[in-house]
């Protein structure tokens, strides 16, 4: 394999864990967009909607309804999306609505005491919850070559489904009138309720999107590396609320780009640096902290005004 | 001061009420240690919980109470402290018990690091568990490698500690709220990372058989045997750790109460107010930074004396995590706050053991619900009143001075 086909092969690698993190940035966009606050427990909702699956294939399974039909794929997609919309709304309410005028600090807590409490709940509810549980291989098996690349099939439809997703995203807040809501909350929350925007309902709908979007980057990344684990949820909100900053909190293109990039960095740097593969991370968390002192706005994020 | 009762008229009763207060509270935690079985922890949340709601309801009776440990404070000291260095013939039986009560003991160094950082000067440091490993695996690899004594590996642990805080020099002025937070969490998971990959601290085995540590030739490894009885070597441990728990929170202590901690009080309520009174707010951030790391380091460093093996998994980002909600929960900037979070924190879960398989689902639950109900923690931080100093201080200035040097002070 020569050098220019190990970097394209890094290179669909990193877009592709790239995208998942993406999904997982566009909800701490969202929210922080809405709502003014990091939710830390993100990442918890991105391991539910893997898990989410599970039950739901364990369900088919007790129906006899076992093949990997296009209808089988579509209603475990979209029954995670729809459970885990649920328990994130639900959450929200119980918990993050009433810190929302707390101070940061509390918000913080709250949310990272919340990823606890449903990672926990996770582990004790499923049967041997402690243990990586594998997870079925949905897409086609098989592969095809590009030059000295082996392309899987799975990785081109992980990365398709990825994409789709951020269209649906994009074209939801752009196209319709719950949008349209959500972007002029994000903006002043207050002019919005004035102009007659129900707070609530775009609340719960924006936490509905998100939570939804994790679900299915839950499900891609079950597929991707054929186990869960109850506790992946930790690392990957740290990761996507990452990727949100590098981006540029609050623009939700900028945190697609930025999940591209932590994840691109994440595979060239196991595959470029000499002692890369096992800290690849450590090089990512780097360029964060590299961005967060130099351009602590992120690549799309708009100027503040609270130096002294 | 105004609810501050005349002296002597209650003086027998205020005496009484403290006492009595300090023995009720010693014996429920001796409880808790020595009685098997879940229903002695119900009854001492009840009263936890009771006790918070009283307090609440009537703050009259706080500040009676506050007024008696204050009226009485060498008696109750003294009584105190009588009652601190007896624990371990206490639980003589459960050496378990001891070592939860030293491990608290390193929480609540840890912690008091951390409310410099957190509760002064409103830092968000979600590392602090990272700090602890440098202080931890500087103590560890100078003793192993080196042979240095643990007495200097103790300290060197802690300043190592505060130097490569000083790593975060930048991000740490340039960033704060949600980006702090942020610049924090990542050094903490690239700490753990590089600790389980780098070769010289002994990636994911960590290290192991650091040597206990010693004070002139006596090992605090050994059983102290009196001849008659004998204790576990625990014990030993224990008492360092009161000795230097009482330095830090003394340490603690006089940063609270000296312009120090007025002029990181300022940063934290208002860093536009504090940079137009001409206060260098990167200099004090960075001077408490530094500092409470060292706390933190110090912490590490006993830990890895003590217990003779430390891994990556001991300085997960969950324990900062617990760090940080003893701060809160405890109540901010206010060290009595952060001894009873750390008791509640680290004891209450180890009592959880009996229902082990939900004790951290419990903990989540309980940390959101604590929190959204009693969001200032379990003792409030409350303005500081320099009630007589104070008043002395504006006397003097009324007798003897000019506006303008009343100003110069202030500043």
């Amino acid at each position: 394999m020569t050098f220019l086909d190990m970097l394209f092969q890094q290179g669909i690698n990193g877009l592709m864990l790239g995208v998942m993190y993406s999904l997982v940035a566009v909800g701490f966009t969202l929210y922080f967009g809405v709502l003014n606050v990091i939710n830390f427990s993100h990442g918890d909702f991105y391991m539910l909607g893997s898990f989410m699956a599970l039950v739901l294939v364990s369900v088919a399974d007790a129906l006899g309804w076992v093949n990997n039909s296009l209808a089988y794929v579509l209603f475990l997609f979209a029954g995670s999306m729809i459970l885990t919309s649920i328990f994130g709304v639900l959450s929200t309410r119980l918990a993050v609505k009433p810190v929302l005028k707390a101070p940061m600090l509390i918000s913080l807590l709250v949310t990272l005491g919340l990823g606890i409490a449903i990672r926990e709940a996770v582990r004790v509810l499923f049967p041997r919850g402690s243990d990586p549980k594998g997870f079925p291989a949905l897409f086609p098996n098989g592969a095809f070559q590009i030059g000295g690349v082996l392309i899987r099939y799975e990785n081109i439809i992980i990365l398709i489904v990825g994409i789709l997703m951020i269209v649906a995203v994009h074209l939801i807040i752009n196209k319709t009138k719950i949008g349209s809501a959500i972007r002029a909350v994000a903006q002043d929350s207050e002019a919005a309720m004035m102009m007659g925007v129900n707070m609530e309902r775009t609340i719960d709908i924006t936490f509905i999107i998100g939570s939804a979007v994790a679900a299915v980057a839950g499900i891609l990344n079950g597929i991707y590396y054929g186990q869960v684990m109850f506790n992946m949820g930790a690392i990957a909100g740290v990761i996507g609320f990452s990727a949100a900053v590098i981006g540029g909190l609050g623009n939700i293109y900028g945190a697609i780009v930025g999940g591209l990039l932590f994840g691109l960095m994440e595979t060239l740097s196991a595959a470029l640096l000499p002692i890369g593969t096992e800290n690849k991370r450590v090089f990512a968390f780097l360029v964060v902290i590299l961005f967060l002192i130099f351009k602590p706005t992120g690549i799309l994020g708009e100027k503040t005004y609270e130096r002294v | 001061m105004k609810t501050s009762l005349p002296k002597n008229t209650n003086s027998r009763s205020d005496l009484v009420l403290a006492l009595g207060l300090e023995i009720a509270a010693y014996a429920l935690l001796m409880a808790l240690f020595l009685i098997e079985g879940g229903w002695i922890l119900i009854v001492a949340v009840i009263l936890v919980i009771a006790v918070s709601v009283l307090s609440r309801r009537y703050p009259h009776l706080r500040t009676r109470i506050s007024a008696a440990f204050r009226d009485n404070a060498k008696i109750t000291g003294a009584v105190g402290i009588v009652l601190l260095l007896i624990v371990p013939v206490l639980l003589k039986s459960s050496p378990y018990w001891l070592f939860m009560l030293v491990t608290t003991g390193l929480y609540i160094m840890a912690a008091l690091g951390l409310n410099l950082q957190l509760g002064s000067a409103g830092m968000m440091n979600l590392a602090s568990a990272a700090f602890m490993a440098f202080g931890a695996y500087t103590a560890g690899l100078l003793s192993l490698d080196l042979g240095v004594s643990p007495v200097i590996t103790l300290i060197a642990g802690s300043l190592v500690t505060g130097l490569f805080s000083i790593l975060l020099f930048v991000p740490v002025l340039k960033t704060k709220g949600h980006y702090l937070a942020l610049v924090t969490i990542a050094f903490q998971f690239m700490v753990v990372i590089l600790l389980d990959n780098l070769e010289f601290t002994g990636g994911p085995q960590g290290l192991k058989n650091i040597p206990p540590f010693n004070l002139f030739g006596y090992s605090f490894g050994t059983t102290i045997n009196l001849g008659f009885t004998s204790f576990h070597f625990y014990t030993n441990y224990y008492y360092l750790m009161l000795v230097l728990v009482v330095i830090l929170a003394i340490a603690a202590q006089r940063i609270y109460h000296s312009w120090i901690g007025v002029t990181l009080a300022t940063i934290r309520d208002d860093e536009v107010a504090a940079k137009t009174s001409g206060i260098e707010i990167n200099k004090w951030r960075l001077l408490i930074f530094v500092v409470g790391n060292c706390f933190i380091g110090l912490s590490g460093a006993f830990y890895a004396h003590m217990v003779g093996f430390i891994s990556p998994p001991n300085f997960t980002f969950e324990k900062s995590l617990v760090l940080v909600s003893i701060v809160i929960l405890g109540g901010m900037d206010n060290i009595f706050g952060i001894i009873v979070g750390s008791l509640l924190l680290v004891l209450l879960p180890e009592k959880l053991r009996v229902i082990s398989d939900y004790r951290f689902l419990i903990y989540g639950l309980v940390l959101v619900i604590m929190l959204i109900f009693q969001p200032k923690g379990i003792i409030p931080y409350r303005v500081r009143t320099y009630g007589q100093s104070l008043n002395n201080w504006l006397e003097k200035i009324k007798h003897t001075t000019s506006d303008s040097n009343t100003e110069e002070k202030i500043g």
